[in-house]
């Protein structure tokens, strides 16, 4: 089993703002681990600490085990090279197609040309934008982009996949079959972490943690989440 | 490929061996197509660093060409020794050997005191007038023939060498004019080493100025790389293979000014050779000068691209920020 651990880990910013102190979190792959909260409690840093985009200023990260804080800039980028992300703004090439987009991840990663576009078929594939390959992100919508930014998170085949409020700009039925393939992911061993403020979201979750005033708990049940 | 000592997942070789070439191809058709994407910024830089790598380039050429002239020329030199009056024939014989030993001449007649007057008698007429005389005006001379391989400088020595003699009146060689020649190769060769200088730094910045703008122009691609976790190795790479193609094509197009400007002034050149009747033959453009200009170009566009990229990556402009 996959396991992420944050250990005692707190974030202070250079302005001395601090956003939380000793934060322990153990999540893992069994189910998608949604974390909830209000804006700009840092939820969104949090994530970005376990993709390595950000550091602590204090505390381990063990991923597997292995404490990525501790990692120099290269070893970084190689694990951030199997970790799949959902950015809330999409962070799509504008200027790039949409296959082009999907492809990027594994580009990087040096695939044949072959696997690329069976690859990236599949993906588009799965969040319904395979007719929408050769357009340029900017003649799809808000919506659509995510879609895509989705695919591109899932098409290296990520151990982590982490996801900041990715179905922000859905209805609530795409957003529930966006949802499903996060749970498609959580069920073949990836760990799904999506931060989101979405209570639709959450209302069917298994493992939910709520981040306020610098603490993260554990809400369990799942009924606690409506209240 | 990060070294990764302890990793939390077993590495599948992502970036590995076995990719490296085809994300080196991919780089390099990346770097084409930004090329082709913007033609006019393409064909500017290809312009600039053209007419930069064709001056230096061009004046090298100009400086060799001269050397080629003044070595024609010097096969054609002869040197005429005109000794004291009543120098020895031991005297003279000597110093002939030594001439002759000296290596650079083809041959040394001895035209004695007595032979040149005949030869002036038989050439003039004046029997009797020279007759008349008690004593033969005429110094002995020797006519020298210089090896064709003499350079100029080795003349200057021999020159210099023979009028030290006590024996010797003169020396007749006609070498000012090539004396000021040589001097202006030795400026035109310092003058292509600074303007190589020059031009090589302007190439440079100019290699620099287009590949940042070619970074620049893709901001956005380079943030959400780095997000996906690309190495700097991989950012960096399309830029720098931008360098090396424009300068690629500022060699190409910096070969063919000089081609175009040594084709312009072939036929008044020949013109210029022929009056001093010679047959010489001008070094032009070949094959090897064209690649080596191409190569420098190259290699300049490519280390402006490595200098920028670089200083890019360095910054923390292209971190990126979720959300």
């Amino acid at each position: 089993m996959s396991t992420v651990k944050l250990a005692n880990v707190s974030k202070k910013f250079p302005n001395g703002f601090e956003l939380f102190k000793d934060l322990n979190l153990s999540i893992n792959d069994e189910h998608i681990n949604f974390v909830v909260g209000r804006s700009g409690v840092g939820k969104t840093t949090l994530l970005q600490i376990m993709v390595g985009l950000q550091r602590p200023t204090a505390g381990r990260v063990m991923v597997n085990n292995v404490d990525i804080a501790g990692f120099n800039h290269a070893e970084m980028l190689h694990y951030r090279q199997y970790v799949g992300l959902v950015t809330q703004n999409s962070s799509l090439v504008l200027d790039r197609t949409v296959y082009e987009n999907v492809a990027m991840p594994l580009w990087i990663a040096g695939l044949r040309e072959a696997d690329i576009r069976h690859r990236v078929d599949a993906s588009l594939r799965i969040v319904g934008m395979s007719d929408a390959k050769h357009y340029s992100p900017t003649r799809l919508s808000s919506g659509e982009r995510q879609r895509v930014s989705i695919a591109r998170a899932i098409v290296h085949r990520p151990k982590l996949l982490v996801a900041d409020e990715p179905t922000g700009n859905f209805d609530r039925e795409l957003a529930l079959e966006v949802l499903s393939l996060f749970d498609l992911f959580a069920e073949r061993n990836t760990i799904v972490v999506i931060a989101t403020h979405d209570p639709n979201l959450v209302a069917n979750a298994k493992r939910v943690y709520k981040l306020e005033n610098g603490e993260i708990s554990d809400l369990q049940p799942t009924s606690s989440i409506a209240e | 490929m990060a070294r990764v000592g302890s990793f939390p997942w077993q590495d599948d070789g992502r970036e590995g061996r076995g990719s490296l070439a085809r994300i080196r191809l991919r780089s390099v058709k990346e770097s084409l197509e930004h090329l082709c994407r913007h033609p006019f910024v393409t064909f500017f830089v290809w312009l600039l660093m053209g007419i930069a790598l064709s001056q230096p380039a061009g004046l090298w050429l100009v400086q060799h060409n001269i050397h080629v002239v003044m070595k024609e020329i010097s096969q054609d030199t002869g040197l005429t020794v005109w000794f004291m009056r009543g120098t020895g024939s031991a005297d003279i014989d000597t110093t002939a050997q030594s001439i002759t030993a000296s290596g650079s001449v083809k041959a040394v007649t001895v035209i004695t005191a007595e032979q040149a007057l005949d030869e002036f008698r038989a050439a003039s007429g004046f029997n009797e007038e020279l007759a008349a005389l008690d004593s033969n005006p005429l110094p002995a001379l020797l006519v020298i023939e210089l090896e064709s391989a003499t350079s100029h400088e080795a003349l200057a020595k021999l020159v210099e060498g023979l009028e030290q003699s006590p024996h010797i009146e003169s020396v007749d060689a006609d070498t000012d004019w090539m004396t000021q020649l040589g001097r202006m190769q030795r400026i035109s060769i310092r003058l292509v080493w600074i303007l190589g200088a020059l031009f090589g730094t302007g190439i440079i910045f100019v290699s620099v100025a287009a590949v940042r703008f070619a970074m620049d122009s893709r901001f956005e691609e380079l943030r959400v790389n780095l997000l996906l976790g690309a190495s700097n190795r991989f950012l960096r790479r399309p830029f720098n293979y931008c360098g090396l193609f424009y300068g690629f094509g500022g060699g190409v197009v910096g070969a063919a000014i000089v081609v175009l400007a040594l084709h312009a002034i072939k036929k008044p050149l020949q013109e210029l050779a022929g009056s001093y009747g010679g047959n010489i033959e001008f070094l032009a453009m070949d094959y090897v000068f064209c690649t080596l200009l191409i190569v420098v170009g190259s290699a300049l566009g490519l280390l402006g691209a490595l200098q920028v990229t670089h200083v890019q990556m360095r910054k923390d402009r292209y971190l990126s920020r979720m959300g």
